[in-house]
């Protein structure tokens, strides 16, 4: 599970725009355009983190990089050019 | 074996209504969990792999084709999950967690909506996708 608090971490380090309804949206532009999408609950209530890395587009160590210090925005972005997200 | 649930609104017309059996109420989990506008159920949701989903629960929107909804309980809690474009709900019983999916699924089609000109590839495919089962309500 991914914690809240692990979830904004990662939304702050690719500097994701957040959108609050029902959810909290997390939107990643690149070159103007929206690329990724993801959310969670409101509150501090754990998500599935398999199915949030689904949505990032990474498998599960890019995702604890993520959360922890070593995977950067840049790295991430050339991990979505290798997926031809981008 | 897996099990089938249909969710549908009124004006939805399919072919793949689900006798409903013995069952002579809709059911889906137990206690106050039941879906508001769920019918056509079979067994209990709580005990479910797979539904297809049929309303969004929000009179903004109607479903014009069954949403595949896999139901995964492998961890904690209950997960309501659309694969094809990674869409997901996540709560501690079923039918929450399709309430959850549903709503996540209303926020995007309106996020998507918004940024239809300026959208990458993939979020392209999963507008694309959910303009195939989503339709919004012309009032």
């Amino acid at each position: 599970m991914l914690s809240s608090r692990d979830f904004d971490t990662i939304v702050r380090k690719l500097e994701m725009e957040i959108r609050d309804g029902d959810h909290r949206f997390a939107l990643l532009r690149h070159d103007g355009r929206v690329v990724i999408r993801t959310k969670r609950s409101h509150g501090s209530k754990s998500q599935p983190a398999h199915l949030i890395r689904n949505q990032l587009k990474v498998d599960e160590a890019q995702l604890q990089g993520l959360v922890q210090c070593w995977l950067t925005k840049p790295a991430y972005i050339e991990i979505l050019k290798s997926k031809q997200i981008i | 074996m897996s099990a089938t649930a249909y969710a549908f609104p009124p004006r939805i017309e399919t072919g793949a209504i689900l006798d409903t059996g013995s069952s002579p109420e809709p059911q889906v989990g137990g206690g106050n969990t039941a879906l508001p506008g769920l019918i056509g159920i079979q067994g209990s949701a709580e005990r479910l792999d797979k539904i297809n989903l049929g309303t969004l629960f929000d009179g903004r929107f109607r479903v014009q084709r069954p949403i595949p909804v896999t139901l995964d309980r492998s961890g904690e809690g209950v997960s309501a999950i659309w694969h094809e474009i990674d869409e997901f709900g996540h709560a501690d019983s079923a039918s929450v967690a399709t309430v959850e999916l549903a709503r996540s699924l209303v926020e995007l089609y309106c996020t998507l909506e918004r940024e239809q000109m300026n959208l990458g590839r993939d979020l392209e495919r999963i507008w694309a996708v959910l303009k195939q089962h989503i339709e919004p309500v012309r009032r």
